[in-house]
């Protein structure tokens, strides 16, 4: 189900008026097969505006999360390009793209987000390790955490007794959030989100994608999220559906 | 990579459990690793401190071990003695500086009894260069005086001027004591750990003394026993001897006095090196020694291989972890280093909290090694050796802990940010 102003004419287009020069994300004449098995994505065409929020649907086994791993850099397409914020990485080494996705990309998965050993401040603060240019956008080391307080904040996460406790006595909602301040954290291109909220209740799931939606809007980040609930549609600026998208789908439909 | 070992350290901590038994097992390992270690050196060492200044060994013909076991050790008894005759004509020969006649046969409360001169305390050496010092007391002033090994003074309690009756034979309970003939504690020696601190000295005409109403290994007869003061009056003058030590004016000389005696004619005796029997003993010994180190290895083997067991069955439940990592920029060589780093780090806490066991187990059982083995061993520092095993394990810990992380790597290649567990 589908916002009737969230439907493109062309599945994976902007919708018309879009101002961005540049993609966020740009996919073109993408294929991929895992070894040994038949395609299982094949896309013409699918671009992400920049600060567009859009909303991906697809059943489980669509190829929903292999789309991120390839968005993501760390799978590779059999051809086709995967451009990000104006970079080809699909051209690009391995290690430059795990570079690339930890200071432009930022994930919230569907559950288990965070790393069970750190704090909730230092699972924020967790992307910095790895991409020092992300703690450079931040600004000086002393303001990463304030910027990390006031991230949970936004997300709703302000109780000081909570910013020291173990990530593990958290609820799953207040991991979800914790693990959204983390994926913000250093202004990254785009958020990637896979199934974020299928493990909460309704009006949880509403409140967390609202207060993440409002983050990105005030960030300027682009939010590419992925789920099989199309209850949450109409919060997007678009829906596309991966079925409509994958080619490789439609040829095995017809051929079946 | 000091995020890593950062990460790597949390990880640990929050596997705490798990990660102190793991340590512990190392610890253990790495603890009785180096005590075996301590105590082969100390054991060597003190093996070859037993003696030192005297260049040959002569007793009755037999083999050279069994004489240097018997003649230095205490250990086992001879086939034969050497007769009197013979060892004053050795002893006369003109090469020789000194000599120290051994008569051994009788003991003391499990405590071997050795008949000797004064010239024992006057030249015979261990460790290299150190004479034997008296603690308390002196050498032997009269026929009935004993001089007391350490252990014997300290483990029996004995002081100067205590009355000792020396037992017939070897075995810890004897039938047959001398106790018409009571000898009395004139000195004590100073710690030698060697096998000196375990023995107690007489004078060699005393053992004469105490034997001289004795027919056949049995005592005469009540009516027709001699007191200790007839017995003065004899002529103590020993008919044979079981060994005695020689010392060389020139050491050149050793080899050909060692051919004399071994071809002497009178009597079928032999003559031994001290050095090269102590040498030829301890290969023997050695064999155990090494077995010893052979099963600490595996004891160590065993810790490190429980270590991998930790970090293997820990992959599974971690690999969302790694793709959380993966997700905030993480590589798999982040992922590998983060799993070495997590191996090396519980190796080397393991290897830390061994030595801190060692020196504590070493601190407390001191000074029983020392009272019962007579084995020293030093609260030194490590040595090179010591340095090379440790290093050894931390190296062997680090490629055991090269497989979880291979295996960590190639998770995270395949899983990439979703998990297909």
């Amino acid at each position: 189900m589908t916002s009737p102003r969230a439907t493109p004419a062309t599945p994976g287009e902007p919708p018309p008026g879009s101002a961005a020069p540049e993609a966020a994300i740009e996919v073109r004449d993408l294929t991929f097969a895992w070894p040994g098995k038949p395609p299982l994505l094949r896309i013409d065409r699918f671009s992400v505006a920049r600060g567009e929020r859009v909303f991906l649907r697809g059943p489980s086994g669509s190829g929903k999360s292999t789309l991120l791993g390839l968005v993501g850099g760390v799978l590779q397409p059999a051809s086709g390009s995967v451009r990000l914020l104006g970079t080809e990485i699909s051209g690009l080494s391995a290690s430059a793209r795990d570079r690339f996705r930890g200071e432009h990309l930022g994930f919230v998965f569907q559950m288990f987000n965070l790393i069970p050993y750190l704090g909730v401040l230092q699972n924020v603060m967790l992307p910095v390790l790895f991409s020092p240019s992300r703690a450079r956008r931040i600004g000086a080391p002393v303001e990463l955490r304030a910027e990390a307080v006031r991230l949970l904040s936004a997300l709703g996460l302000s109780s000081p007794a909570m910013l020291e406790s173990e990530v593990t006595q958290l609820s799953i909602g207040q991991q979800q959030r914790v693990a959204a301040a983390r994926a913000l954290l250093g202004r990254p291109g785009i958020i990637v989100a896979d199934e974020p909220t299928s493990s909460l209740d309704h009006d949880a799931r509403e409140n967390f994608l609202r207060l993440l939606m409002n983050e990105c809007r005030a960030q300027g980040t682009t939010l590419l999220f992925v789920s099989h609930d199309t209850s949450l549609g109409g919060l997007f600026d678009r829906v596309d559906s991966l079925a409509d998208l994958n080619e490789a789908r439609l040829s095995s439909a017809e051929v079946a | 990579m000091a995020p890593i070992l950062g990460l790597a350290l949390r990880s640990i901590w929050n596997r705490r459990l798990t990660a102190m038994l793991t340590i512990a097992a190392i610890a253990i390992s790495v603890a009785l690793l180096l005590g075996v270690q301590k105590l082969r050196t100390a054991a060597k060492d003190g093996f070859a401190n037993t003696v030192s200044g005297v260049d040959l060994i002569v007793g009755a013909r037999s083999g050279q071990l069994n004489l240097l076991l018997y003649s230095v050790f205490r250990v086992g008894d001879a086939t034969s003695n050497v007769s009197w005759a013979s060892y004053r004509r050795i002893a006369q020969h003109p090469d020789v500086a000194w000599t120290i006649p051994i008569s051994l046969g009788d003991s003391y409360r499990g405590f071997r009894v050795m008949g000797t001169t004064n010239d024992y305390f006057q030249h015979y050496r261990f460790a290299a260069t150190r004479e034997l010092r008296f603690a308390a007391g002196k050498q032997f002033s009269d026929l009935y005086d004993a001089v007391l090994g350490a252990d014997v003074a300290r483990q029996l309690g004995l002081a100067l001027g205590a009355p000792l009756v020396i037992a017939h034979g070897v075995g810890k309970v004897s039938f047959a004591n001398h106790e018409d003939k009571p000898f009395r504690v004139a000195g004590i020696l100073a710690r030698t750990g060697t096998p000196v601190d375990r023995t107690v000295h007489v004078g060699l005409e005393a053992i004469t003394a105490i034997h001289a109403d004795w027919q056949g290994g049995t005592p005469a007869p009540r009516g027709a026993r001699l007191s200790a003061e007839q017995a003065r009056k004899l002529d103590l003058t020993p008919d044979s001897i079981t060994a005695f030590m020689v010392g060389m004016r020139s050491k050149v000389m050793t080899f050909t006095m060692q051919r004399a005696i071994n071809e002497y004619r009178q009597e079928p005796l032999l003559a031994i090196l001290p050095g090269v029997a102590l040498s030829q003993l301890w290969n023997l010994v050695g064999i155990a020694d090494t077995a010893l180190m052979i099963v600490a290895g595996f004891v160590v083997l065993a810790g490190l291989l429980g270590m991998l067991t930790a970090i293997l069955t820990s992959l599974n439940e971690r690999r969302r972890e790694m793709a959380i990592l993966r997700s905030v920029g993480a590589q798999p060589r982040h992922i590998f280093t983060l799993l070495i780093a997590e191996a090396g780090t519980l190796a080397a806490c393991g290897v830390l909290a061994g030595i801190a066991l060692t020196y504590a187990i070493v601190a407390v059982a001191r000074p029983l090694l020392e009272s019962r083995f007579g084995i020293f061993l030093e609260i030194g520092g490590l040595t090179r050796y010591d340095f090379g095993l440790l290093g050894a394990i931390i190296g062997a810990a680090f490629l055991m802990g090269a497989l979880p992380a291979w295996r960590g790597y190639r998770n995270t290649l395949s899983d990439g940010l979703t998990i297909r567990v």
